[in-house]
């Protein structure tokens, strides 16, 4: 696609949007049940969700096996199924007073945050069990955030100082006196040491316990919390510098100051330097990690304004998945459009963060972390294509937090250690089997739309204060217009509940996003003779759209925007299917039956379409 | 053995594929964060990190763990973690200086149908008097207080 139709493109889709769902729900209140059509591979039978305004709540299908409610941002998830995956979703508004809306919104939330509360505790306990293991060894314990500085040097060497830190401990010591990092750093010392490893945790939740219980605080997050403290106060104290491998590498050429910047970028220095004062007057009992991180960017700023060049830590996670070093030329033209896309995101962060620099306000800590990981991003692909390097990706948040390890790491009793540790993995076993019980996946009693419909019946039945089936279904027809019933119908199958959405509830309006496929030919059709467009974008050979991706199947022609040709298309996309398994058979030992994988999902995924279905859609890597 | 029995022998993924087509327009989207990772990963529009749920869905967090703390009580300092966690969760980790999240708390409190003696409890943990921005923090509780009262 060429740079033009890309604006073009976008300047559409931006108009799309604004005409749509998201203009819409400016107006008065409505939450729209979305419908996000099929395509292969993990999500062959659609897909359903809840808008609310710029949040929406969908469940999906995780490992091992249960339904989890999750929430995104609209955007977001417009462009991980509209863009990414090519697939097209319809919205039905359904417009509600503002009662209805708090009480649908508020029960999704409550159940989003009890299920969370429910996988942090399989979390919890799965993190006591891995600090007990480390506990039992010779080595000293990790600490996130410690490994962003260089390790405390031996006692007999000159230490290497960091003047941003130098300069901030003389702040402290101005605002709180010299004794207060080393009264504090006894302090922590002891309260580590006295940590209880075999205190009791909370028990796993009983079956249909769906409140939110009390927040719990473990072992192994007192001690997490307890030792960041400390080690944050033995980097001030002896202002250690930052690690080399904390910086990402970059040519002198990325990322220089432009002019006027360092301005902006001092005063965020001192705005943070101020902020990490303030810090160590807070109550709160998790100060350590925000400690660090922020000592490791004030270093990082000061080092930005004084070489002249944006000196950015490396925010990947040491768990970041690693994929092969780009050398296909379709794979470096991919991440070539990648990077640009990402440059783009890094400009507007950039100019975001040094807009708020001018402000009289703290340090925009936000700001900065979305600009921090936006160079990340950028700085990674552009390694990986000029260097040839593995690529890192991360698809969560990035902050800046390596382990290092604590000097001196307590020792706790061998004896309390082990019973934690047995009481540690069953309440992880107890844990799991709890989930699985209460949210397990099934295909028709309890998928993304069952639990849509269930979750609204409940936020009626609470506003009715009574569980009878009757009294429910008058609340829903009173909101909503009508009640959705799942008993013996074919609603439970995402396709037919849109259809059902809009024949009982008070639909009010009808919106489609279309995929990013359908949006990019429609303008081609309107530039270009439809004729050639169709024939040069209704296959993957000559398509200028679609470059193959690693998780598509093998075929030759798109069919999720034709119906007539449908049959044919899906017979030629059967043979090629076939013929790309006889291939695959052949290359089966170089390519660990990659190729072999691939035909046979593509001769697969073309069997619905002789009979007029498409479920295929490709994916795209949409800017 | 039927022949289709030795077929299903030799070829599980086959059969597999097979029956999720025919099942597969019943089902649902399995995770995206279970799927594989691959290039467009590496996008920064594709990361939650940048454009996960934003200030709207924090602070419906913030809200709903001050309603659910001051229902339920338990340990404070486990509370005061637990906003911590919140706002990592979005990339932010010192999240005292941000007044809207004060303002959500108050709010939160006024959803648990909160005493105002409870409120200034929280007042006096969450922003000492003579800590940093107290008067603007213990303000903002109050605010979202009473919006929601």
């Amino acid at each position: 696609m060429t740079g033009l139709a890309r604006s073009v493109l976008g300047i559409t889709v931006a108009l799309v949007m604004s005409s749509g769902p998201g203009a819409a729900a400016a107006s008065p209140l409505a939450v729209e049940y979305l419908y996000i059509n099929a395509s292969e591979g993990s999500a062959a039978g659609g897909h359903a969700a809840l808008r609310f305004g710029d949040q929406v709540f969908h469940f999906e299908h995780r490992p091992p096996g249960i339904l989890v409610l999750a929430r995104d941002g609209f955007e977001h998830f417009r462009h991980l199924y509209g863009d990414l995956e090519n697939r097209t979703i319809r919205a039905s508004r359904i417009p509600v007073n503002e009662e209805t809306y708090t009480l649908l919104l508020g029960e999704f939330s409550r159940r989003h945050a009890v299920q969370r509360q429910r996988l942090e505790t399989l979390e919890g306990f799965r993190g006591d069990r891995a600090l007990l293991e480390a506990l039992q060894g010779p080595t000293p314990a990790s600490v996130a955030g410690l490994g962003l500085f260089a390790e405390a040097p031996e006692p007999a060497a000159t230490p290497r100082v960091e003047p941003a830190l130098v300069s901030l401990r003389g702040r402290v010591v101005e605002r709180y006196g010299d004794e207060l990092v080393p009264a504090r750093m006894r302090e922590l010392t002891d309260r580590l040491a006295a940590l209880e490893p075999d205190a009791d945790a909370p028990a796993p939740a009983g079956a249909g316990d769906d409140e939110l219980r009390p927040p719990a605080y473990r072992f192994s997050e007192r001690f997490r919390d307890t030792a960041q403290a400390l080690a944050a106060l033995q980097v001030l104290d002896s202002a250690r510098p930052l690690r080399t491998e904390s910086i990402v590498p970059a040519p002198a050429t990325a990322l220089p100051l432009g002019s006027g910047e360092a301005e902006g970028v001092a005063r965020l220095a001192d705005a943070l330097e101020d902020s990490l004062a303030r810090l160590l007057d807070s109550a709160r009992p998790d100060w350590g990690l925000p400690m660090l991180v922020g000592m490791a960017r004030l270093s990082a700023l000061r080092q930005t304004v004084s070489t002249g060049r944006w000196v950015i830590l490396d925010a990947f996670p040491a768990d970041a998945t690693m994929l092969d070093p780009p050398r296909g030329s379709l794979r470096r033209e991919r991440l070539s459009r990648i990077r640009e896309a990402n440059r783009l995101a890094l400009d507007a962060a950039r100019t975001a963060l040094l807009e708020a620099a001018s402000s009289p306000a703290p340090f925009p800590e936000a700001a900065y972390a979305r600009f921090e990981a936006a160079a990340n991003r950028w700085l990674e692909v552009g390694r990986a294509l000029d260097e040839r390097r593995p690529l890192r990706v991360h698809r969560g948040v990035l902050l800046p937090s390596p382990a290092g390890p604590l000097a001196g790491t307590p020792s706790y009793e061998p004896a309390r250690l082990a019973r934690a540790l047995d009481a540690a993995r069953g309440g992880e076993a107890d844990a799991l089997a709890a989930l699985e019980r209460d949210y397990a996946y099934n295909l028709v009693t309890r998928n993304c739309v069952s639990e849509i419909f269930r979750e609204v019946d409940a936020a009626f039945a609470r506003a009715a204060g009574t569980d009878d089936a009757i009294r429910v279904r008058e609340e829903s027809v009173r909101r909503l217009g009508g009640h959705v019933d799942l008993a013996g119908s074919l609603a439970f199958i995402p396709r037919v509940s849109a259809l059902v959405v809009e024949d009982t509830y008070a639909v009010a309006e009808r919106q489609r996003l279309d995929s990013f496929r359908r949006r990019a030919l429609a303008l081609m059709r309107r530039d270009e003779n439809p004729v050639w467009v169709f024939l040069r974008e209704s296959n993957v050979l000559t398509s200028t759209l679609y470059r193959p991706h690693p998780r598509d199947s093998i075929f030759l022609f798109f069919t999720d925007d034709t119906v007539g040709p449908r049959p044919l298309f899906g017979a030629l996309n059967l043979v090629t299917g076939l013929g790309a398994s006889v291939v695959g058979l052949a290359m089966l030992p170089v390519d660990g039956g990659e190729t072999l994988w691939a035909g046979l999902r593509g001769a697969v995924f073309s069997l619905p379409e002789l009979v007029f279905q498409n479920i295929r859609k490709g994916s795209f890597d949409a800017p | 053995m039927t022949h289709a029995r030795a077929c299903r022998r030799r070829y599980p993924a086959v059969w597999l594929l097979l029956l999720a087509v025919l099942l597969g327009p019943l089902g649902c989207s399995f995770s995206q964060s279970s799927k594989s990772s691959s290039d467009s990963s590496a996008s920064s529009s594709d990361s939650s990190g940048s454009s996960s749920p934003g200030d709207t869905a924090y602070y419906d967090d913030v809200r709903t763990a001050t309603e659910a703390y001051a229902k339920s009580g338990g340990p404070f300092d486990a509370y005061q973690k637990k906003l911590g966690d919140l706002a990592k969760d979005r990339g932010v980790t010192n999240w005292e200086e941000n007044l809207g999240a004060y303002v959500a708390i108050g709010e939160g409190l006024a959803q648990a149908k909160a005493s105002t003696g409870l409120v200034e409890t929280f007042k006096d943990r969450l922003a000492p008097p003579g800590s940093p921005g107290s008067n603007d923090k213990r303000s903002a509780i109050q605010k979202g207080y009473e919006s929601k009262k």
